[in-house]
């Protein structure tokens, strides 16, 4: 018998509720079950400090924890990603691949590891946003993570969008080919429920002080800047009171400047139009054919996130844009979120997704509510846009640049993110009818077409020789 | 097959990773494909077992169980050999790596056990007489593969295909003393010359810890040097089989080492024959490589000798090489400063004058005259 082919894999502990650990689970659960007997699964698990809620049935290895003041394990940061535990556990599996999935920095010590020729590397990136080359870069020459991708066998993306930035990116990669291998979806977890079947489980499910027949959107995601959270506060708050002007000929939206001092909004511009507009006409297209917003009472916004996340300030964002009877908050304490199945049922009842984050690695909570069938009203850019094209109407955007490493973070344009959730809300039978087409995409990319793309990347790089055993390819560490 | 009357046992470590189970390959292919009856009494190895082509899987499969040949070359420490001892004549074939013979086995060799001391450069006879060991002696050299340049080179990461590169390869211990090395490189160069140094280390442990040493024995000279910037440092720390450490080695422009002794420098012989600069003290096999190849690439950097602790089994009483640091620094300034010029001529020489058939084939003369002597003795 053929010897099976060892895998460490390396990322979130499948057991948590985290994207990282939900395409872990999909994808290597199948691979065991279709392929039994050719793969063996060792995994050094991030943040496995006690057992999670979701079983896998590969040995899991953990990192180095400490204890904070409450006695609780929390990580060691020097071996947050298991920089100390990495090179004890490739002693002792001396697996044939190495699968990192995360963030660059979650894996820098695997492609500079001294250990680097003993192994073959796959590493699965997110890239959240453009340009994803480092803290240092020559355009067109070189760039900081370029020169450490180099060191993977395999660099794996997520979606069309990144690979076309990390080409673009890391000029030390240009020539290597770059994977695009989706995260998997499983659509027999989540139901689609039609507008009676929403209504009927909103019963069931929904605390009694939300009304069962408003138009809920839903958030699913972190707390933090990259996802640019506030944004959905802003246009809750216009769609709620109709402080905007809308267009008749161009159709464009053209929101009030907000007067953030005493929470209302400026008669004539200040700031975001040229001094003195004063909405008599189209800000875009000059059209005095425009019609004043109407307030709409039954649009809520449902918001399940962690509540232990340091991000944007919740409270003050529903008090400031004065929509806190609009906001329903869920979400889990960091660690422990809802199971699956009863994630997939929330999500179903919604009428639509907002997801105006400012860049995705991916964005499984779009993919998810897509299997179900529900619209994404989504910022066009980054990785989620890829598929939310597919089932959902998109929000232009700009950018603001993050601090140290000048990935940009997309803003979602308020008065086109408010155009969006309009047409959504009027037009229920086409928006419907969109969510059911994304629905089919997400059926294209299910976990058994997406475990064959990676037992075949698997398979071939198994067949090529090891650096120390005459691949004329050689991995170094830069002292 | 011209070796057909040869029959020997050998005894020693054929199958590891190690430089003496190579030199003992690259000897007695040769004599095997050429007909020579060889029986081999194998020494375990110490060091990780290399990746075997098809000729060694067949020669090991057939010399499961053989008669012992008639004489016994011993490639092991006089210790290992005097515990082994065959009936007929013996030949302890020993290579050391300090200027001396080894204080500790002295002893050994004055059991009249062996008839000969073979060992692989000339540098380590000369003081065997100042010791008061009166052995004959013969140097069997380790022999270069013709046309080991034909193979191929490795891409290394971190290095461009415009970058000079030092290369160097040896233990973690203090004989291999890289610290004077990246001193010296660390000293003349700096990031603004595309150059690197490729430091290849191998530790047979496999310790992770271990292979961090490296790194902050690295971090603790550019802290002492203090200069602004660095030039680039390329560790490798995997076990490499042979095919994978020469492909490392075709992409070296220059061979250095400030290495406190080197028997039998492989490394040295392949980086020549490969087109290379060479630079290494005037111990060991380096020695008659540079004497003979008498090249303006080829060079000896002078040295003093100091006892050596933190050597494994060193003895205060054995002396050691230690490499001129200045006179390291103007070498590397040398070469790299002639680096547009050709060294293929060395090239045609190394595989000329330390080649495959003439190394077996001197070896061979040198056992037949045991040969004549049992055939006289028979008759």
């Amino acid at each position: 018998m053929t010897k099976p082919i060892r895998i460490l894999l390396v990322t979130d502990s499948p057991q948590l509720h985290t994207g990282l650990a939900e395409t872990t689970r999909l994808v290597f659960n199948q691979l065991l079950t279709k392929y039994q007997g050719k793969y063996e699964i060792e995994q050094l698990a991030w943040f496995n400090f006690s057992d999670g809620p979701e079983k896998v049935p590969w040995k899991l290895h953990r990192t180095h924890v400490k204890m904070n003041e409450n006695n609780q394990a929390v990580p060691d940061d020097t071996d947050r990603y298991g920089q100390r535990t990495f090179e004890a556990v490739l002693r002792d599996i001396k697996p044939d691949i190495v699968w990192a999935y995360g963030d660059l920095w979650c894996f820098d010590h695997i492609l500079n590891s001294p250990s680097r020729n003993t192994f073959r590397l796959v590493v699965y990136y997110t890239i959240d946003g453009t340009p994803y080359s480092g803290g240092f870069s020559l355009p067109g020459q070189k760039s900081e993570w370029g020169a450490k991708l180099a060191n993977a066998d395999e660099i794996v993306v997520l979606t069309e969008f990144g690979q076309h930035v990390l080409k673009g990116s890391c000029p030390e990669i240009k020539d290597k080919d770059i994977n695009v291998i989706y995260h998997p979806s499983d659509v027999n977890r989540f139901p689609v429920f039609n507008r009676e079947e929403k209504l009927v489980n909103r019963k069931k499910i929904y605390n009694s002080q939300i009304p069962n027949d408003g138009f809920i959107m839903g958030w699913i995601g972190r707390n933090q800047f990259r996802k640019q959270n506030h944004k959905m506060w802003e246009v809750l708050h216009y769609v709620k009171h109709g402080d905007y002007i809308e267009c008749s000929t161009c159709n464009r939206i053209t929101p009030k400047e907000f007067d953030w001092a005493n929470s209302t909004s400026f008669s004539t511009a200040v700031s975001i139009y040229e001094e003195g507009y004063d909405y008599t006409y189209c800000w875009y297209c000059n059209s005095k054919a425009i019609k004043s917003g109407r307030p709409i009472s039954d649009v809520y916004l449902w918001m399940h996130t962690p509540k232990t996340d340091p991000g944007w300030n919740m409270d003050a964002l529903s008090n400031i844009w004065d929509v806190k009877e609009k906001i329903i908050l869920t979400g889990s304490d960091g660690q422990r979120g809802l199971p699956p199945r009863a994630l997939a049922e929330l999500v179903a009842t919604w009428d639509a997704m907002l997801y105006l984050s400012g860049g995705e690695g991916f964005g499984v909570p779009a993919f998810e509510a897509m299997q179900s069938g529900v619209p994404i009203i989504y910022t066009n850019y980054s990785s989620h846009a890829d598929f939310c094209k597919y089932g959902g109407l998109p929000v232009r955007c700009t950018f603001i640049p993050q601090e140290a490493h000048l990935i940009n973070r997309s803003i979602a344009d308020t008065g086109d993110a408010v155009s969006k959730v309009l047409q959504a809300y009027r037009n229920p039978h086409s928006i419907s009818k969109l969510g059911l087409a994304g629905r089919e995409f997400t059926k294209s990319k299910s976990v058994e077409i997406i475990t064959d793309q990676w037992d075949t990347l698997f398979t071939k790089l198994y067949n090529k020789p090891l650096s120390t055993h005459g691949n004329t390819k050689i991995y170094s560490q830069l002292a | 097959m011209k070796y057909q009357d040869i029959s020997l046992t050998w005894h020693g470590d054929i199958i590891s990773q190690s430089g003496e189970a190579q030199y003992a390959r690259a000897i007695l292919k040769c004599l095997i494909t050429n007909g020579a009856y060889i029986n081999v009494q194998h020494l375990p190895p110490t060091d990780p077992l290399a990746d075997l082509d098809s000729f060694w899987h067949k020669f090991l499969e057939d010399n499961k169980v053989t008669d012992p040949g008639y004489i016994k070359i011993n490639h092991c420490n006089p210790t290992q050999a005097t515990n082994n001892i065959m009936n007929g004549p013996n030949i302890l074939l020993a290579h050391w790596n300090t200027i001396n013979f080894p204080v500790s086995w002295g002893n050994a060799l004055s059991n009249g056990k062996f008839i000969e001391l073979w060992t692989s450069n000339s540098n380590a006879i000369a003081p065997l007489k100042q010791q008061g060991i009166n052995m004959n002696t013969y140097v069997l050299h380790y022999p270069i593969e013709a046309g080991f340049a034909n193979g191929s080179k490795a891409e290394i990461t971190n290095i461009k295909d415009s970058t000079y590169v030092f290369g160097y390869t040896g233990t973690y211990d203090n004989r291999s003393n890289p610290s004077d090395l990246v001193i010296a490189y660390c000293t003349l160069f700096n990031s603004s010359n595309d150059v690197a140094l490729i430091i290849k280390c191998n530790n047979k442990g496999d310790n992770p810890n271990e292979k961090k040493q490296i790194i902050q024995l690295i971090k603790n000279i550019k802290s002492t040097i203090n200069k602004p910037d660095y030039p680039n440092i390329i560790l490798l720390q995997d076990n490499f089989t042979q095919n994978a450490m020469d492909s490392v080695i075709r992409r070296i422009d220059c061979y250095v080492s400030t290495s406190r002794g080197n028997s039998i420098n492989i490394t040295a012989a392949k980086c020549i024959a490969n087109g290379a600069s060479a630079i290494g003290s005037g111990v060991g096999a380096f020695m008659d490589y540079a004497l003979a190849l008498n090249s303006s690439s080829i060079l000896q950097t002078s040295f003093s000798l100091e006892p050596v602790t933190q050597v494994p089994n060193s003895n205060p009483a054995d002396l050691w090489c230690r490499t001129d640091m200045y006179n390291t620094i103007a070498a590397m300034k040398q070469v790299y400063d002639n680096k547009h010029l050709s060294n293929k001529d060395n090239i045609h020489k190394i595989e000329s004058i330390f080649s495959v058939d003439t190394i077996c084939e001197n070896m061979v003369i040198k056992l037949r005259t045991f040969f004549s002597k049992k055939i006289t003795k028979v008759l």
